[in-house]
């Protein structure tokens, strides 16, 4: 996996920056506080231990913030946009999530791992999800 | 078997992570290691005869390469590749050996965007229990203990073309259908007395999305089986046990670890070719697609790969 920090000014102000490198089985691993994860566009926060994808995270409390698809990193259901803070990625498909999206702060909630507090936007509203048939 | 189509083949299944597929697909599922080429994993399960039915690619997104349909033979190849052609199919020939142990396979895309091939040969390597006095089942297997893999389900927009396809140039039947009004959202295909080989639904500005592989077991009290691994494992559920309206299966979904949605079930119903096409009303889709909730689920409904 490898380390993302993503900080922004703002929500709506579409500036960030992003930086990875590998990761050094960091000591956030063995960290067993929870992280404070924050849904800007839910109104809705969670608890996240660093070894509990955000997506499982959010499930656990039985909070409805984000759309639970596969939990695979295959189907883009639990797109997010990352304003602030760090985590680590598990591969996720490219056809949901381009490199480009990756290194503006766009994941997969059900592959990144908390390594701080993080402020996300669900990308996916989940009252209005398209239905096919 | 109109026009010498069997069954359903194999599947190539792309996924992220080769280790943790394999362990799914073996393991949990219970499919047979066959063995690896590369960046692939061969499967069967323990039932089937050819050597190989699910084919596992490691690749930077999920989702389906191609499904494979068995031929009767050999000349069939031929002709069926001179009907695509003819019906506006473009078509590809991968040589013998292109898939390990497999013979030549024509390829072809429909109109929703899903790859298909046809092919006459494969390595048979037999049951797990032989063919001269055999034995009811073998020990040892693993996981839901899988027994074939049965059919898949595809999402696409243009089902009025993969209808033509199937039924005149491939030699398939309709054997279920979902009609809203005039316009058909849902259509089960068989060349067996399976209720369904492939079927597809409709999902406007989908191409090539895949939304399951089915595997067959036994009985219901094996569907239970499979929902214990699921929990004991913390696989990812979709939905289930359940039964089906259409085709009155008795099902289980789950996701493997790269995002691909899976199905186990027994029963359901058969097919011969004086059989009416069966339907199902719009109005009556939660129970055509979840026979006891009478709901529709937004994530089976959606999610694909």
């Amino acid at each position: 996996m490898k380390l993302h920090a993503v900080r922004c000014s703002s929500a709506s102000s579409g500036s960030s920056t992003v930086s990875s490198s590998e990761t050094s089985e960091r000591e956030a691993l063995a960290l067993e506080t929870a992280f404070n994860i924050v849904v800007e566009n839910a109104g809705e926060r969670f608890d996240c231990s660093p070894e509990t994808s955000l997506l499982s995270g959010m499930e656990q409390q039985s909070k409805k913030a984000i759309a639970v698809g596969c939990r695979g990193g295959g189907c883009g259901f639990c797109k997010i946009r990352v304003i602030s803070g760090e985590y680590e990625a598990k591969k996720m498909s490219v056809k949901f999530v381009s490199q480009e999206e990756r290194d503006c702060g766009y994941a997969l909630s059900c592959r990144i791992f908390p390594r701080s507090d993080m402020h996300i936007i669900a990308i996916e509203d989940i009252n209005h999800i398209k239905k096919t048939i | 078997m109109k026009k010498g189509v069997m069954r359903t083949g194999h599947v190539q299944i792309r996924v992220l992570d080769m280790d943790e597929a394999i362990v799914h697909y073996r393991d949990r599922l219970g499919l047979l290691e066959m063995g690896r080429d590369g960046d692939r994993a061969f499967f069967k399960g323990w039932t089937e005869v050819d050597k190989y039915s699910v084919i596992l690619r490691e690749a930077d997104s999920a989702g389906m390469d191609f499904m494979g349909f068995k031929v009767d033979s050999d000349a069939r190849l031929d002709q069926l590749s001179a009907d695509l052609e003819a019906a506006g199919y473009a078509t590809t020939e991968k040589a013998a050996g292109d898939l390990p142990d497999c013979g030549r396979r024509i390829q072809f895309t429909a109109a929703t965007g899903h790859c298909f091939e046809l092919y006459a040969d494969k390595e048979k390597v037999g049951n797990l229990v032989g063919n001269r006095n055999p034995e009811a089942w073998p020990e040892n297997l693993k996981g839901m203990k899988a027994t074939r893999l049965d059919h898949c389900l595809l999402y696409g927009e243009d089902l009025e073309s993969v209808f033509t396809l199937f039924t005149d140039v491939l030699g398939f039947w309709l054997t279920e259908q979902a009609m809203d009004g005039e316009e058909r959202i849902a259509q089960f295909f068989t060349c067996s007395m399976k209720e369904h080989e492939v079927a597809f639904i409709k999902s406007p500005g989908n191409t090539g999305a895949f939304h399951h592989a089915s595997f067959f077991l036994d009985t219901w009290q094996d569907v239970l089986h499979a929902a214990d691994i699921i929990s004991m494992h913390d696989i990812s559920l979709d939905i289930g046990p359940t039964r089906h309206g259409l085709t009155h299966g008795a099902t289980i979904y789950f996701f493997d670890p790269s995002g691909n949605r899976n199905e186990t079930f027994c029963g359901g119903d058969y097919f011969f070719p004086d059989h009416p096409v069966v339907t199902w009303d719009a109005d009556k889709l939660g129970k055509a697609v979840f026979y006891h909730s009478r709901e529709l689920n937004e994530r089976f409904l959606t999610v694909t790969t």
